[in-house]
């Protein structure tokens, strides 16, 4: 039996089940869900009013197309942040210390949680993209899933970088401002080339730039520096897991 | 069950080792405490039976197989109480012990059972965390034998407890033994391990050089006398004999005879006392 033995049916249903109760019997972090889920929504629904507002109020033109990759990246971040609060409470809890004595491990239960994860954030975001990007379907799975890895990362972070959970709720904060990272992708150099090390900066450029059609290039970039983050927050995470 | 030969550990960034050259075997079928002072290494031996940490030198196997060897299916055959609760908080007791028994691979045992076995069942369906540490406590221990377990590792299983309770919780370790489980315990409970343990071994300075069965350390390491209390004008007075020769010694048979004995104990050493000396002669 290994970490892989979190594949069976029964077994990913129970621990999904149980993360569902948890979720649905702690208002915050069905607050936080409900919003990532609805704001897609509203923007889509209400674009022309809030372009009107911004207009009027801030004197911003357009605003909505600022505000579509925020809208989507949104969901994505908000479901890592709750999937990352659940880890650290199995670690202040304890119930993390009892998985490791069972045979699917940590390293199982972190496998179920960055699975479950990925497959949640990326319909998420197939839902957003639906209905902020109705027309640019070809990028629905490049984004969905690149928007999946950053809820990973996200996710991982608050484990790798707080000790608990108060410091979880205070490190989230400064972790949400990295649903704005996309519009880096609309400054100018040299600021563009210091952003590329910011995973969310690649969604904004796959956003901003690409037209009907992906570039391959840009998106194995992406890619890549998702994956390189991922890495690195993996092994600080594993680290402080113990 | 268990044997540890020769365990030497020191942890990352530890300052001197936590265990030296530790040697001890927990036979089938037995409840074995280790006792020491805290941050002697009692968890740490524990952990290194379960195979959760490595690093260590010596040679350490469980079921006859090195630690480690069996890969993760060796879960499937011990359970773990830890001294703190590991439960999900907002789950309901019933909650929690289908999700742990979903994890093993064969049949668990059923839940409602075991919460009756603790006296949980009418809060079966109550959230974890509105239970008392002691509840908390009993339910850790339902999930230790959700799998039906060989083995059990049992970490201050009584803490938060009322005494009442607490003798409950030990009449239920005792019932394990009975089924055929082998039991590890670690306790800074003195009572506790004097009642429930075959064996108990004092863990200082990272070994357990001292392991006897409780009776025979209190007899060890307690004096041969007998103490006699009685009531004189002045209040109470203690005067002590030694067991040598009692049925011969004229003073005693004096006082025996003379009617003012109030109470008469020998005074073997309680466990505690055989704990103080075995970690006191350490400091020395």
């Amino acid at each position: 039996m290994s970490a892989f033995s979190v594949m069976q049916p029964k077994r990913l249903w129970m621990l999904f089940r149980a993360d569902a109760i948890s979720v649905t019997r702690e208002p915050v972090l069905l607050v936080n869900l409900f919003i990532g889920l609805t704001l897609p929504v509203l923007l889509a629904l209400f674009r022309n009013e809030i372009d009107a507002y911004a207009d009027n109020a801030l004197g911003i033109e357009g605003f909505s197309a600022y505000a579509v990759s925020f809208a989507l990246i949104i969901p994505g971040i908000l479901i890592g942040w709750v999937t990352g609060m659940l880890l650290l409470e199995d670690r202040d809890d304890g119930p993390l210390l009892a998985l490791e004595v069972t045979p699917l491990g940590k390293g199982g239960f972190i496998l179920y949680r960055t699975l479950i994860l990925v497959l949640i954030a990326f319909a998420a975001t197939l839902f957003s993209l639906h209905f902020l990007l109705p027309e640019r379907t070809g990028l629905y799975i490049p984004l969905a899933l690149l928007i999946s890895l950053e809820s990973v990362l996200i996710s991982f972070a608050l484990v790798a970088l707080a000790s608990n959970k108060v410091e979880g709720m205070a490190l989230s904060k400064i972790l949400n401002m990295l649903a704005l990272a996309p519009l880096l992708a609309l400054f100018d150099a040299p600021l563009r080339y210091i952003s590329a090390i910011v995973p969310g900066f690649w969604i904004g450029e796959i956003l901003y730039q690409s037209n009907a059609q992906l570039s391959l290039p840009l998106f194995l970039m992406a890619l890549a520096v998702h994956l390189g983050a991922l890495f690195i927050l993996y092994r600080v995470l594993t680290r402080r897991l113990g | 069950m268990i044997s540890l030969e020769d365990i030497s550990y020191t942890y990352p960034r530890g300052q001197g080792s936590t265990l030296s050259g530790l040697t001890l075997d927990v036979k089938d079928g037995e409840i074995f405490g280790l006792l020491g002072p805290s941050g002697s290494g009692k968890s740490t031996t524990q952990k290194i039976s379960m195979g959760l940490l490595r690093g260590f030198s010596g040679r350490a196997s469980v079921f006859g197989q090195p630690v480690g060897s069996m890969g993760r299916d060796f879960f499937n055959r011990i359970g773990v109480s830890f001294e703190l609760p590991t439960l999900y908080l907002r789950l309901t007791a019933l909650e929690n012990l289908k999700l742990y028994a979903a994890l093993y691979k064969g049949p668990a045992r059923d839940p409602i059972e075991l919460l009756t076995l603790v006296g949980l069942e009418k809060d079966a369906d109550k959230r974890v965390a509105d239970f008392s540490k002691g509840m908390k406590m009993r339910l850790n221990l339902c999930r230790a034998l959700i799998n039906d377990p060989d083995l059990l590792f049992l970490d201050e299983p009584t803490t938060g407890q009322d005494p009442a309770r607490a003798r409950l919780t030990r009449d239920l370790i005792r019932q394990l033994k009975k089924q055929g489980k082998t039991i590890f315990l670690t306790t800074h409970n003195m009572a506790e391990a004097d009642d429930v343990c075959d064996r108990v071994g004092f863990l200082v300075n990272g070994r357990a050089d001292i392991i006897d069965a409780p009776a025979s350390l209190k007899q060890k390491y307690g004096q041969r006398v007998l103490e006699v209390t009685t009531t004189e004008q002045t209040g109470l007075a203690k005067q002590t004999f030694p067991m040598e020769m009692l049925d011969k010694n004229e003073a005693f048979l004096e006082l025996l005879q003379s009617g003012k004995i109030d109470t008469m104990h020998t005074l073997e050493a309680s466990l505690d006392d055989v704990f103080i000396k075995v970690a006191g002669s350490a400091d020395d």
